[in-house]
This record gives structure tokens, C-alpha cells and sequence, in this order.
């Protein structure tokens, strides 16, 4: 298996003041292809910043962060936007839809600036929303709602799909399905997940659990029998 | 303890709320700024001119007798209630040598002993003459288009005497840049000159000087003063029958001018009120509901706490109490001194007069002021009572943004099928937020029309002086001549043509210029005739051209018949065209027509061509007609021009004012917008940076909308420019002046190009503030 995320030796401060902050020191993993990673800790403990890191949102102070072997700690303000536009989906807690465009369109704001999208159509068919493309997100359920989400994420072709807290805002069924769908995806597709969540119960699903705590890994654990979503307790 | 803790709180919230209030205080000051300056340059300019007719005494009528005035005559007018002051003295038009050459003198006769009871000389240089001196010293008046300079020291001998100036003065009736005509002969008067009465050893008076009660305290520019004046001439005719001839202040050059200038510059001023106000309040309403949306929450909170509805509106309107009172408070300091001076100052270059006095316009301020103070507060009452209305439950969450729906573009399918992705994602967005749409069509269209309307009175202006004295009038010099002495030796070697040139009566009440030429063919050559439709036309035999603003006024088509009446005899003519034509009122008609009712009329008048350019050619052929004796006046269409250009470059002042104002207006409006636009979009565009937009994809996606609605509210603006330039033009409709209704194609293009380059400004500024929305704020909920 090829390794598709690196961190070493990643260190990150945040200045407030004339305070200095760490986030994160000395965070050292890596994640493998088409594995589903979850990332844990409590709030506070540094998982974000990890997050933001990951998705190209913000620079680190010091360290590596290699993504199929491409080192984009080094790259500037524009290489990382066209990392973040070709290479990361992201799913959101609040899905983050335009509330002007329709499930469709959603879809196509993404795919429109991406090399080789996927056809918008056919995902959004995918993950469940046949006959719901024409509708605005008010005229959809919050699941429905982050289905469109998964689906932008999906439809770019990403090299990895970052999810933050994506059952966050939803109910235990719904967030299964949620689940039960970003799983199945990594599955079928082969694409590496990433989800960052508070819920020590999502480990269950996962291939590589990243537990963090402090700004630092606490631990990192290899699930040799991952449960699938449904399987699992809630 | 609770009330104090709630006004520290209140005074923690200010600073927090620091930036958007002082957007508010920032527009209402401009708005009352503009609104103050320009409804009160006008009045301004005329209480200057009252103030100096005032502090100088000037005359509300000057009464002039054929004969002598005598003690007798001076002592019953004297009784009478409604005159004030009254000073005799003489007065006569004289040619005297001045610098070796002959000049048409104006002299009048003081008493320089006593103080000058009415018209008093205001000293510039120099002194006032001493009447006791040996030689006889004089003062002169200030020398400006048509009056020569003279300087202090000047000495010439007249019959064995010497006279020397010793100051130089201004006189309260001459102060405007106007050619003043000698009674005596119809010449020009070149020179005022006043020295004392002494100088004759006996006393003779030909005029008063008088000044009227004013018993109503009428403004001395007003109707009302016109009338009263008009009165007061027409009892004192009933007692002192045909002796005495009159002249109130409307029939003084200088009033009459200032009064045509001022009205112009009020009839501008007209167009700002109603729109400045608009978006003032618009402004304040819009950074209003911003504030109070910010603050959700915190009113939430209060409201959970148990703080009454009131109480927190209370908060609200003392923020926008204190907002406009600062807003106005500036705004009043910024305008009412400034925005007046700069149009009145513009304005001296063809006047003689004092610096501007400011009017005490208590009146007219406060209520600007107090009105636009309970608009703000209005506005906010209506955006804060919206929120309070909610249940506080809500209250704790954002409000979620503006659902989106199908627009009713989308059924025309064939067009939404053409249309990139992101023009749909714009236009759903116009129809989105209808208050932001309607605010920027407003505003945009607004400024557009104001500036187009500026550029387009300066347009009209400056092509009604270019039509009338470059393409219609051929001629050099108009030459007014004794009618039984027509032949001037001085013309000979020109292109001339000979006119009849006799006031008409029109209708019992109106007069007019009835102009016939030698030759119907020959003046064609002199005047271009067009008619209203701008067709050129050419004069026959049957031909009656009647001027446009006589024709408006008086609802005179082509192929109607109008009656004129000449020394007791009314002849009916029938109107052939109506002439294109803007500064004066006449009727051309052929001498065949004016032959048959006037056969004994003679010719009065010449049009000459010289095409002379070099000035001391010009100025010698001037000297040689004022020599001669059959010349009484002449009229240079280069002294016209150069009269017309000082009135063009003082209505400029005026027009630049509104082209700043619009500007302005313009760009705070659409900041304003574009302001609004990026705070309730932070998390779309954070999103979007989140997705890998690039920041000139995430710009473009929020100010393409702007554009658009733009585009579309600056082609509404253009129309409504042309409206309200139409509009203004058609006001300007004084005694012998008009303004063609006309915009220059180059004044669309400038006011497209500014609008488009304040949209450029804007976004430029405001390019930053969508730089720095961290992508973090896509991971927030609304909370």
C-alpha cells in the first residue's frame, strides 16, 4: 500500500500577542491509501489544526506533511489552493451548501474549477439523491443535505476525503447512514478518508485510529477488524 | 445598580460597534453637508448682495426729471411715508478724453462734504475727493469688462481745469460685469466718474436716489419686493403725473443679472435634495440591520435575561440618536460655509462684490436636520423592531442565510441553457437579497443620473453659446445707428448688411425686438437660421421667424397668426417657422411684409462682417465707431463671447459640486453594499476558498452580482439623467435665456466610464476584506 498522508516532526504555534501558542508539536503518522482514518480527542486537544493543516488551510510552523509524496508544507499561498481544489474533498459539519444553488449545482461549483471531475449527475445518483438534484438545500433533510456535501467532495476525483465532524449535526440513523456511505466509498472506490471527530464510538469503523490529546499523538492504533457502521452500537 | 451596568455595557458595545457607526455618522454627514451647502448657496449669494446693498444705502429707485429738481419737489417727496432716505444730485453722460482717447463718461455730482445718504460709494483704493481742495479731485469706478481703468494719480486738463482721481469706488447699482448705455446717446459708458457737487457753482439736481421703507422686511430678490416697489412707483406717478421717470431695481443691470445667475445656480441645486436624502437613509438603514443582525445574540441574551423590548430598542436608538446628531453636527460645519463659497466665488469673475456673508438659514438647517435625525432613528426603530419581534429562542441562533428559489429567468430555458454556470449562481443571487438589489439600483442609478445631468447642463450651456454666436450668428459687429444718418465711413471697406431693428408690442403687456432686413437673400448670409427642428432655413418674402422662448412663452406655433402693434398701428402677421435660438427675443420678418403697415420705418441697424482677428485691429475699428457721431452703439460678438464664456465657468462651480457630490454618493454606496455583501457571504466564500477557489474566483463571485446590477442600474441611471437634465434645462427659462436641451454623446461616456471606474475603486478597496476571511470560518456553525 502506497502512503498517501505523512506527517513528521509537524510542529504548529499560533502567536496571540505576545503569547505563543503550541497546537500541535511533534506529530508524527501516516496514512495509507484507501484506508479510513479517524482521528479522536476531546475539544481542544489539537485535532483541528490538524485538520486545517491537512486540508491546506493553514501553513505549519515546522515539520513535513507529504501527500502522495508531494511535500506541501513548502508550497505557497497558490500551490496550496490548487491542492486544496484538486486534491482534498472536504465534508463539513454543516455541509456548507450555497443556498442559492440547487443539489445539482452544488455539485457543479466544485466540479467546474477541478481537472477531472467526475459527472455531478451520477454521483449525486450515487449517494442516494436521485430526484432530489433539482432541489435547494432548504428543500432537503440535514442527511440530504450532507449527501449533497459528500457528493461535491466526491465529485472532484480527490486524492483524499477530509471529514470534519460529519455526523456532528445530525441524529444517531441518519449520521449511520452518513457513515455507512463515506465507508462504503472508501471501500468500493479505494479513496482514502480522513474523518476527525470527538466520538470515541466512529473508531470502531475505522482502519487507523490517530488518538490525540494535548496537541499531541497519544496514540496510534492499527483496527484489524473495523466494524461496519451498521454494525456498530451507537 | 442595574441601569448603571447596562450604560457601562452600553458604552463597552460602542467601541465594539466603533467602524459601522461611524459609517453612519460618515453618511449622514455628507448628506446634510450637500443637502445644507446647496440649498443654502443660493440664498447665501442673494443675503451677500442684500448685506451690501444695505450697508451701503443703495437706492430701491432712482426717480429722474426732465427738468430741474426743485427744493419744492424734493420736500414733498421728502413727506412722503413710504420713502426712507432721499439724496439729490446730478448726473450726466459726457464724452471726455481720457488717456487720448474720447470716452463715454457717466459724471455724477455728490455732496463729499456730508456722508452720501443713499447709494454710497464703497472705497476700493485710495481716497474720497476733498472738495476743497484747488483742483477738483475725483474718484472712479472700478474698472472691470466694459469699464476702462483708470489709475489713482491720473491728472487731465478740461477747460482750464485740473482733475485728478484719488480713489477708486465701487457704486452699489454697478456692480455686475454689464454694459451700462448712456441715456443720452444709446453709447456705452465706459467710465463712472464722481466728484462733488461744488464742482458746479449752481447747485442743479437731475436725480434721487431713493431709499423705501420696507415695512414688511421684504427680501429685497423676492416677488413680493417687486410688486411692492411697483406700487410705490405707481402712487408716486398719480401725484407727480409725467415729470419724473423711474427706475427701480428692476431695471438695474447689476440686480437683474444677479438675480438671473442666482436663480440658475438654485434651479441646479433643485436636483439634490430628494436624492441625497434617499440614500442617506438608505445607508444608515442598511449598516442599521447589520448591527442589530450582529448583535443577535446578545439581544437574545438580554431578552432570556428579562430586559423589556424597550429597553433594548433603547440601546439601538441612542446609538442612532447619537450617530446622526454627530453625523449632522459635521455635516452642517463641512457644508455651510464651503459648498456656498465655492459657487459664489466662482461667481466674481463678472462681479464686482464683497466676500460672501453667510444667511442665518436657522430655518431651513434645523429642519434638514431634525428630519433626517428622525429618519435615522425611524429606520432603526424598523430594523431593531423586526429582530425584537422574534422569540428570543431564535434570538440565540444566526439567522440562516436567504433560501434560494428559482428566478423567473430560468423559464425563458433557452437563454438559462446558455448561461455559465456561475452567471446562473450570480443572477439567482441578485433576486436573493431584493433590499441589497434594490439599494444598489437605487443608489448607482442615482449617482449615474446625477452626474449625467451635470455633465449634461454644462452641455447645454456651453452649445447654446456656441449655436448662438459661432454657427448662427455670422456677423462681427452689430452697429445701432442714428436712423437719419446711416452711412458710416468706417464700415466701407466691410460686408454689411442694413436692418430695421423697432420694439413691438405684443398683447398689451409684452414687448419685442421686430428685426427686418435690407435684402431677404443677403441676411442669410449674416444670420444662419434653424428652426426648432434644426433645419436650416432661409428667409423669402413671406418670412416671419419668431425666437423659441418668445414662441414658448407665449404658445406661438408656425402658420399662426399674431398681432403687433408700432406706434399706434397693429398689423396681423402669419408665423412661417419658430427659430432655433437661445439668448434673446426677437421676430425676423421680411420688409416686404413690414413695408405695406410701416412704409415710413427706416433702418436703424448694421450687421457687419470683418473678419478681423488681430486686437488692435478690432480695438482701433471700435475707436473709430465710438468717434463717430452717427454710431450710438456697437456690440462685438467678441465681448459677447467673452461675457458668455465668464458665465459658463461660473455655472462649472455648480456643476463640479454635483459631479463630486454624485461621486461620492457613488462610491460610499457601493462600499456600503459590497461591505454588506461580504459579512453575510463570510461563509460561502470561506467555503469556496475551502473548495480551491482562487481569490479572483471568490471575488468575481462576489462582485460579478455587483456588476450586473450595476451595468443595469447605470443605463436606468442614464435615462433618468436625461429626464432630470430635461427637467432642469426646461426651468431655466429667464427673461432672454435659455439652454438648448441637449447631451453630448462624450458626456455618456465619461459618466459610464466614472461610474464603472467607482466600481473599480470600490473594488479594489474592498479586495482585502475578502482576502482576510480565514477558511476556518467555513467550519463554524451559525452560532
Amino acid at each position: 500500500m502506497n502512503p498517501m498522508v505523512e506527517f513528521k516532526n509537524v510542529m504548529k504555534t499560533y502567536q496571540i500577542g505576545s503569547q505563543e501558542i503550541v497546537a500541535n508539536n511533534n506529530i508524527n503518522f501516516t496514512i495509507y491509501e484507501g484506508e479510513f482514518c479517524v482521528i479522536v480527542g476531546p475539544s481542544g486537544a489539537g485535532k483541528t489544526t490538524i485538520l486545517n493543516i491537512l486540508g491546506g488551510m493553514d501553513k505549519v510552523t515546522s515539520g513535513k506533511i507529504l501527500i502522495d509524496g508531494k511535500d506541501i508544507s513548502q508550497y505557497n499561498l497558490k500551490e496550496l489552493t490548487l491542492y486544496r481544489r484538486h486534491d482534498v474533498g472536504f465534508v463539513f459539519q454543516f455541509y456548507n451548501l450555497m443556498p442559492q444553488l440547487t443539489a445539482l449545482e452544488n455539485v457543479e461549483i466544485a466540479t467546474e474549477i477541478t481537472k477531472h471531475p467526475l459527472d455531478p449527475k451520477t454521483v449525486l445518483e450515487q449517494v442516494g439523491l436521485t430526484g432530489r438534484i433539482d432541489n435547494f438545500p432548504s428543500q432537503l433533510s440535514g442527511g440530504e443535505q450532507q449527501r449533497v456535501s459528500i457528493a461535491r467532495a466526491l465529485a472532484k476525483n480527490p486524492k483524499i476525503l477530509l471529514c470534519d465532524e460529519p455526523t456532528g449535526a445530525l441524529d444517531v440513523e441518519t449520521g449511520t447512514t452518513i457513515l455507512d456511505l463515506l465507508h462504503t466509498t472508501c471501500k468500493t472506490h479505494n479513496k482514502t478518508v480522513v474523518l476527525v471527530t470527538h466520538n470515541p464510538i466512529i473508531t470502531e469503523i475505522a482502519d487507523r485510529v490517530i488518538t490525540v490529546k494535548n496537541g499531541q499523538i497519544q496514540s496510534i492504533n492499527i483496527n484489524s477488524n473495523p466494524l461496519s457502521p451498521k454494525e456498530v452500537q451507537w | 445598580m442595574v441601569v448603571k451596568n447596562y450604560l457601562k455595557y452600553i458604552f463597552k458595545d460602542i467601541k465594539t460597534l466603533a467602524s459601522k457607526l461611524i459609517a453612519i455618522i460618515m453618511i449622514v454627514m455628507l448628506g446634510i453637508g450637500f443637502l445644507v451647502g446647496l440649498l443654502t448657496t443660493a440664498p447665501n449669494m442673494r443675503y451677500s448682495v442684500e448685506r451690501y446693498y444695505v450697508d451701503n444705502n443703495a437706492a430701491d429707485l432712482v426717480i429722474q426729471s426732465a427738468t430741474p429738481l426743485t427744493e419744492n419737489d424734493i420736500n414733498s417727496l421728502k413727506e412722503r411715508t413710504e420713502i426712507k432716505d432721499i439724496m439729490p444730485y446730478f448726473m450726466i453722460d459726457e464724452v471726455i478724453e481720457i488717456n487720448d482717447v474720447n470716452r463715454m463718461a457717466r459724471i455724477m455730482l455728490l455732496n463729499f462734504n456730508e456722508n452720501i445718504a443713499v447709494n454710497q460709494l464703497k472705497l476700493i483704493k485710495g481716497r474720497l475727493p476733498n472738495p476743497n481742495n484747488e483742483h477738483v479731485e475725483v474718484v472712479v469706478e472700478k474698472s472691470q469688462t466694459y469699464l476702462v481703468d483708470i489709475e489713482i494719480g491720473y491728472q487731465t486738463t478740461v477747460m482750464d481745469q485740473v482733475f485728478e482721481v484719488v480713489g477708486i469706488v465701487q457704486h452699489p447699482w454697478y456692480f455686475a460685469y454689464v454694459q451700462e448705455v448712456s441715456q443720452l446717446n444709446q453709447r456705452p459708458i465706459e467710465t463712472m466718474i464722481y466728484t462733488d457737487e461744488s464742482f458746479l457753482a449752481d447747485k442743479t439736481y437731475t436725480h434721487l436716489a431713493v431709499t423705501i421703507n420696507n415695512p414688511h422686511n421684504y427680501n429685497l430678490f423676492s416677488e413680493e419686493y417687486k410688486d411692492y416697489m411697483e406700487t410705490v412707483v405707481e402712487n408716486l406717478e398719480k401725484t407727480y403725473n409725467s415729470d419724473f421717470y423711474y427706475t427701480t431695481r428692476n431695471q438695474n443691470q447689476s440686480y437683474v443679472k444677479f438675480q438671473n445667475d442666482v436663480k440658475i445656480v438654485e434651479i441646479i441645486a433643485l436636483i439634490f435634495p430628494a436624492f441625497f436624502f434617499l440614500i442617506t437613509i438608505l445607508v444608515s438603514m442598511s449598516s442599521m440591520t447589520k448591527i442589530v443582525s450582529d448583535q443577535r445574540i446578545q439581544i437574545g441574551t438580554l431578552r432570556s435575561l428579562g430586559y423589556s423590548k424597550t429597553k433594548i430598542m433603547n440601546k439601538y436608538i441612542f446609538y442612532a440618536l447619537m450617530a446622526s446628531l454627530v453625523g449632522v453636527l459635521l455635516g452642517i460645519g463641512l457644508g455651510i460655509y464651503f459648498i456656498p463659497a465655492v459657487v459664489y466665488n466662482a461667481y466674481l469673475n463678472s462681479y464686482n462684490l464683497p466676500e460672501l456673508t453667510i444667511a442665518r438659514n436657522f430655518l431651513v438647517i434645523s429642519i434638514m436636520s431634525v428630519v433626517m435625525i428622525i429618519a435615522v432613528v425611524l429606520v432603526t426603530m424598523i430594523s431593531v423592531g423586526a429582530t425584537l419581534n422574534e422569540k428570543p429562542a431564535n434570538l440565540m441562533r444566526l439567522k440562516p442565510p436567504k433560501k434560494g428559489k428559482k428566478i423567473f429567468l430560468e423559464r425563458i430555458t433557452f437563454i438559462w441553457k446558455h448561461l455559465k454556470f456561475r452567471y446562473k449562481s450570480t443572477f439567482r443571487n441578485i433576486f436573493r437579497n431584493k433590499r441589497n438589489l434594490g439599494l444598489t439600483l437605487i443608489g448607482v442609478a442615482g449617482s449615474t443620473a446625477l452626474l449625467l445631468a451635470g455633465f449634461g447642463i454644462k452641455n447645454s450651456v456651453d452649445y447654446s453659446g456656441h449655436y448662438q454666436y459661432q454657427e448662427m450668428q455670422l456677423y462681427d459687429i452689430e452697429v445701432t445707428v442714428n436712423p437719419n444718418q446711416t452711412t458710416i465711413v468706417s464700415l466701407d471697406e466691410y460686408e454689411k448688411i442694413y436692418l430695421m431693428d423697432y420694439t413691438f408690442k405684443y398683447k398689451n403687456d409684452d414687448y419685442i425686438n421686430v428685426v427686418s432686413p435690407e435684402n431677404n437673400l443677403l441676411i442669410n448670409d449674416f444670420l444662419n437660421f434653424k428652426n426648432t427642428s434644426r433645419h436650416d432655413i432661409l428667409m423669402d418674402n413671406n418670412s416671419v421667424f419668431v425666437t423659441q422662448q418668445f414662441a414658448i412663452k407665449h404658445n406661438i406655433k408656425a402658420n399662426d397668426t399674431i398681432e403687433l402693434e408700432f406706434q399706434g398701428t397693429t398689423t396681423t402677421f402669419m408665423v412661417t417657422e419658430i427659430l432655433d435660438y437661445y439668448f434673446g427675443n426677437h421676430i425676423f420678418i421680411a420688409k416686404e411684409l413690414l413695408e405695406v403697415s410701416y412704409p415710413t420705418m427706416t433702418y436703424n441697424k448694421i450687421y457687419v462682417k470683418t473678419d478681423l482677428k488681430d486686437a488692435t485691429a478690432i480695438e482701433n475699428l471700435r475707436l473709430e465707431l465710438d468717434l463717430d457721431e452717427a454710431v450710438l452703439q456697437t456690440s462685438f460678438d467678441s465681448d459677447i463671447k467673452t461675457v458668455f464664456e465668464k458665465t459658463s465657468e461660473s455655472i462649472n462651480s455648480i456643476i463640479i459640486v454635483l459631479v463630486v457630490a454624485a461621486s461620492l454618493l457613488a462610491i460610499i454606496i457601493n462600499y456600503n453594499i459590497t461591505l454588506i455583501n461580504i459579512s453575510t457571504r463570510q461563509k460561502e466564500i470561506a467555503t469556496l476558498k475551502v473548495l480551491g477557489y482562487s481569490e479572483r474566483e471568490v471575488s468575481g463571485y462576489v462582485f460579478r452580482e455587483t456588476l450586473i446590477i450595476s451595468s443595469v442600474a447605470i443605463l436606468l441611471g442614464l435615462g433618468l439623467g436625461k429626464l432630470l437634465h430635461w427637467f432642469i434645462i426646461s426651468l431655466i427659462f429667464l427673461d432672454g435665456i435659455m439652454f438648448v436641451n441637449m447631451i453630448d454623446w462624450v458626456s455618456y461616456l465619461i459618466t459610464i466610464v466614472l461610474s464603472y471606474a467607482f466600481l473599480g475603486i470600490v473594488y479594489f478597496i474592498s479586495i482585502p476584506k475578502m482576502r482576510k476571511i480565514d477558511m476556518v470560518e467555513a467550519l463554524k456553525s451559525f452560532e
